[in-house]
């Protein structure tokens, strides 16, 4: 198995106070980790250093791949006035591995007719997005993160407003990418049921690593 | 064909409705497909902001005897990039960047001629606009100008739709969202400039703001938004221009309430599908 991400003694502050001291942890080919810790534990900004999102920092980060799919924790959602269907959000998920002009083809119109299938959310194709519930606004931007069918998938709290019906079919839906695709799995979650059944590891951070490693070996109890 | 070209700028050079025309439509085109971004980043006062940086440009212009236009381009592109520069580097935002670079720039230019000779020229030219001011220098550049924004609109197209929905999302895919925000204004303060000429400093930005929100009250897509902000411009530039000719009203205040009626005729529209459905 390969690595894929290597983070080494990584330390982020803002303002001089730390957020985050002193991580390090490997992520290989095909692995699902749970990231979960408290509110403020430094879980997103973690994230967003993964993804280049923060422009200062101590320590290295590497990553050996160049397609990610990223589900953004939003505490708000689109404006209702923002003109854009849930066809053309989802297409931004395209865009990376493309050259300017970055034309959206028939044939990716296709591969985004197939996602919104996937998640079921078809229907809205032409609607505007900001006019949808939160739930189904969480869905367009999770296929917007997934319609590349990246290497790395990394989603930070999508759970946060789907309905329970959903959740399941959601945590089904990463597995079948999982294990199909061997698609690299980052999944922040504060939701500990679904800790259960699914990924293969766990990383507990709160400022430092509380714990990494297999899932199994992982009990809640010993760390909440 | 060279020839057609000859005969059609020829008629044009000499004749001021069709130049002021020709360069309404040309900067129509440009503010609306750059008003869309721009109204839906909330940076739509940067074309107010810009327009009294540009003031202010004329004043030293003048002063010094520099060509205006040349003059503006250059000095208002420059505030443009300080004012993104203010945004990134230091606290004060949006807003607050656009009012301290546009009131630092109508004062400096205010100071500076007052030491001077003062206005010669007659300053609600440059308030209101004044079609009969409109050069041929002002034509070509119009000319270049949209060639440039439109083309670089539909290559940058899909970039900047992804800056504007989202900018982190657009790092994250890779795009420089720096390079990005400095090219639309370095393009805003081009159509800025130049449309001053037809509307004056203290409407063109009804030419960044209307025609957008205009659309957004009919349509749906982010596409759409910007094919209908296109159509409103335009029209309003033609029916403006033509109906102060006719009822002998100036040209940019007329454009500006044409701009407005259709506003209140697209949100009445919405008004009733609402009701309706
Ligand atoms: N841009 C920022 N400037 C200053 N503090 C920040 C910034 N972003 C996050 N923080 C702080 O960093 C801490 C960790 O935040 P975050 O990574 O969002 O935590 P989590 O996702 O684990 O809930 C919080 O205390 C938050 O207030
Ligand atoms: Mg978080």
């Amino acid at each position: 198995m390969s690595e894929i991400l290597t983070i080494e003694n990584l330390t982020i502050s803002f303002n001089q106070f730390d957020i985050i001291k002193n991580i390090s942890f490997s992520v290989f080919k095909g692995d699902y980790v749970n990231i979960i810790g408290p509110n403020g534990a430094g879980k997103t900004t973690l994230i967003k250093a993964i993804l280049g999102l923060i422009p200062e920092y101590r320590g290295n980060i590497k990553y050996h791949e160049d397609r990610i799919g990223y589900l953004p924790q939003k505490t708000y959602s689109t404006e209702k006035i923002f003109p854009a269907t849930v066809k053309e959000i989802v297409s931004l998920g395209l865009l990376a591995t493309k050259k300017h002009p970055k034309i959206i083809t028939v044939s990716d119109q296709k591969q985004i007719m197939n996602t919104l299938n996937k998640l079921h959310i078809a229907n809205l194709a032409n609607r505007r997005i900001g006019l949808l519930s939160g739930g189904q606004q969480q869905r367009v931007l999770l296929a917007r993160a997934i319609v590349n069918t990246p290497s790395m998938l990394i989603l930070d709290e999508p759970t946060s407003a789907l309905d329970p019906k959903f959740k399941k079919e959601f945590y089904k839906l990463l597995k079948k990418l999982n294990q199909e695709y061997q698609m690299t799995i980052l999944h922040i979650t504060h939701d500990i049921s679904g800790l259960e059944d699914s990924g293969n590891k766990v990383l507990y951070i709160n400022q430092e690593v509380v714990y990494y490693g297999k899932r199994e070996n992982f009990t809640i109890s010993n760390h909440l | 064909m060279h020839e057609t070209i000859h005969i059609f700028l020829e008629a044009i050079t000499s004749n001021f409705i069709l130049k002021a025309l020709l360069v309404g439509i040309l900067v129509a085109i440009c503010s609306s497909f750059l008003g869309t971004f721009l109204v839906l980043k909330k940076y739509a006062l940067i074309g107010d902001g810009l327009a009294h940086v540009s003031f202010g440009t004329i004043a030293i212009a003048l002063v010094f005897g520099w060509l205006p236009l040349v003059t503006s381009i250059i000095l208002v592109s420059i505030a443009s990039i300080m004012i993104l520069i203010l945004n990134e580097k230091t606290d004060i935002h949006g807003d607050a960047a656009i009012g301290l670079v546009a009131s630092f720039s109508v004062a400096l230019g205010y100071l500076i001629a007052s030491y001077t000779h003062g206005f010669s020229v007659s300053l609600s030219d440059y308030l209101f606009g004044n079609i009969l001011l409109i050069s041929n220098l002002d034509m070509y550049l119009s000319i270049l100008l949209s060639i440039v924004v439109t083309i670089t609109v539909l290559i940058l197209y899909n970039s900047f739709f992804a800056l504007t929905y989202d900018e982190e999302f657009a790092k994250v895919i890779g795009l420089n969202t720096k390079q990005l925000n400095y090219t639309i204004s370095i393009l805003t303060s081009l159509t800025i400039v130049l449309g001053i000429r037809v509307v004056g400093t203290l409407l063109i930005s009804s030419l960044i703001i209307f025609p957008t929100v205009t659309a957004l009250q009919i349509s749906k897509g982010f596409k759409s938004t910007i094919k209908i902000a296109l159509v409103v411009s335009v029209l309003s530039i033609i029916t403006g221009l033509f109906l102060s000719i006719i009822i002998d009203s100036p040209t940019g205040a007329t454009i500006v309430v044409i701009n407005g009626l259709l506003f209140i005729l697209f949100y009445l529209k919405k008004k009733l599908r609402w009701r309706k459905s």
